[in-house]
């Protein structure tokens, strides 16, 4: 066995992790005494997590290293360490869903389905990771747990509302986290952070045992450094659960061993109209995603700018409907922020809302007869690199738009029909930026490839940032 | 990089539509401060004084967006999709 100090899992994807552990050439022990080493190092410059699961960890990996030597089989992510935004359940602690109310909840009794899966695929849990309150966020900000910084530039956002999940990972701290996407949760930390993320299809990963923020559209998926990473941590993690009222019925679709096929015969296209960006650096990042791609026409997404203003309603509606009650009873508990957003989103009239669901269903159906032209779109992940923390307002062509409203418009239009996303980051100077890959519904299996291909090339790539070195 | 539309524009509404809705008007912050009072008193919320501005801003940005909804013509026979299926 080598010390651990021969043995730098910093940059390792999961995979490699778990290659290195299969082969024998490191402890599970080791890799989470790492893993914990980074954390504290690193943690109070970039305050991803916000509980560690030491002792739980521990055990984990001596159960692992117990078992590896009795020569029992290896699981496929056995030794990798992971952590989940604050929203998942972790048993013995609350769900605290980047809330201060929610601190005073019971401990959960039980883990996350997902958390479940993965461990049962040997995955070792490491703690609990910040997160805008209540995922009503796109900046990574936090008034009760402060916000997350941005490896890249610890003065930038990381982009929210999955704060903590994008700083660990993008920091070098786990290879792999799992975070919530509803109207871009997931796919905006990517980009600000330079990751990899995957917002499956609406209904395909369970939610059982998260905290819910919109029913109607809240996803959850994981952020990696390496598209392989969410190839294989996906697979973990599919299959029906009956504890979440909207995962389908489906019969498991694993994408790793289809992740390194050729796409050729594969259509692809960019978005046109609404999203064409009119900022340098999304712009940068389409055309040579497009270009690598041989990606030469444009496609328009039908009443794009309708659709986010759709999901804009549904979310105020939806979520002020869940937080009703604690609006009455502890809303100075609330970020101010969050608070009056929800208290506006309990005024909107239900003949608006429901008109945004009939709205829904009709672009879902426009949307959804593109994929016979195509099999994958292009778009921007966000209309800007990181922002500063505390900043106001970015500049997107001539206009002037405030951030926290803002940074999901070119996501939002997306996860409102439930379609699968993976985000490809581009490696750029001085800060990353991400492209959304959008398939058609239950083809989570193209966007990756795609995503895959683009890394391979090296078009596509996490790129370490100085402080996830050494 | 210079790429060609794949598809012509879909068309803004489908067959069978009701007339567009006439453009929402904007409203003015003392008509959705009213409202907001009203609001937060028909559902019981209690507020403070300071926070009817925030509020109100935030009514504002959701009837903007609501009415781009309210002005797209749908036919009569149109689902809704509060039960989502991809």
């Amino acid at each position: 066995m080598l010390e651990t100090t021969a043995f730098d899992s910093a940059w390792m994807t999961a995979g490699e992790v778990a290659a290195a552990f299969a082969a024998g050439r490191v402890s599970a022990v080791s890799i989470v005494e790492q893993a914990l080493a980074r954390v504290r190092a690193r943690d109070p410059l970039l305050n991803s997590f916000t509980a560690l699961t030491e002792l739980r960890a521990r055990l984990r990996a001596r159960a692992l290293d117990d078992a590896r030597s009795r020569g029992e089989p290896v699981p496929p992510l056995a030794g990798v360490p992971f952590a989940v935004k604050n929203l998942f359940d972790i048993a013995g602690l609350p769900t605290v869903a980047g809330s201060k109310i929610n601190r005073d909840f019971p401990p959960a009794a039980r883990d996350a389905t997902l958390i479940e899966r993965l461990e049962t695929a040997g995955a070792i849990l490491l703690g609990a990771l910040n997160m805008g309150e209540y995922a009503y966020d796109f900046t990574g900000e936090n008034v009760h747990d402060g916000p997350a910084h941005n490896p890249h530039d610890p003065k930038r956002m990381t982009g929210g509302s999955s704060s903590g999940p994008a700083a660990a990972v993008a920091g070098g701290l786990v290879p792999f986290a799992l975070g919530s996407d509803t109207n871009g949760s997931i796919r905006v930390p990517s980009s600000l952070c330079g990751l990899f993320g995957l917002k499956p299809t609406y209904g395909r990963l369970s939610r059982a045992r998260t905290f819910p923020f919109c029913a109607s559209f809240d996803h959850v998926g994981p952020i990696a450094r390496s598209a392989r990473d969410l190839a294989i941590t996906y697979d973990a993690m599919l299959g029906y659960d009956e504890d979440d009222p909207v995962c389908a019925e489906r019969n498991a679709e694993p994408v790793t061993p289809v992740l390194d096929r050729s796409l050729d015969g594969l259509r692809v296209a960019v978005a046109g109209g609404y999203f064409k960006c009119r900022a340098a650096e999304p712009v940068y990042a389409i055309d040579r995603i497009a270009a690598a791609l041989g990606a030469n026409r444009d496609i328009e997404l039908p009443e794009a700018e309708r659709a986010r203003s759709a999901a804009y309603i549904i979310t105020a509606s939806e979520a002020a409907s869940l937080h009703l009650p604690r609006l009455r009873a502890r809303a100075k508990d609330f970020d101010p922020a969050t608070r009056d957003r929800l208290i506006a989103g309990a005024m909107l009239p239900a003949s608006l809302v429901t008109k945004a669901q009939k709205f829904r269903r009709w672009y879902q159906r426009e949307v959804l007869k593109l994929f016979t032209e195509v099999d994958a779109i292009l778009a921007p992940a966000s209309p800007c690199p990181a922002p500063l923390i505390g900043q106001q307002t970015f500049k997107l062509g001539d206009l002037e738009l405030p951030v926290r409203a803002n940074l999901g418009i070119y996501t939002q239009p997306i996860s409102f029909i439930g379609l699968p996303v993976v985000v490809a980051p581009v490696p750029m100077s001085p800060l990353p930026i991400g492209v959304q890959i959008i398939a058609a519904p239950w083809r989570e299996d193209v966007a990756l490839r795609i995503a895959h291909a683009l890394e391979t090339r090296g078009v596509a790539a996490a790129q370490r940032p100085p402080l996830g070195e050494g | 990089m210079i790429r060609k539309p794949l598809s012509r524009k879909a068309k803004s509404a489908p067959r069978r539509t009701k007339p567009a809705a006439r453009p929402h008007r904007n409203h003015s912050p003392d008509e959705l401060g009213a409202l907001a009072a009203a609001g937060v008193k028909a559902l019981a919320l209690p507020i403070e004084s300071n926070w009817q501005a925030g509020i109100t801003f935030n009514l504002q940005l959701l009837f903007k967006h609501a009415a781009l909804i309210d002005g797209f013509a749908l036919p009569d026979e149109s689902e809704p999709a509060p039960v989502f299926r991809a």
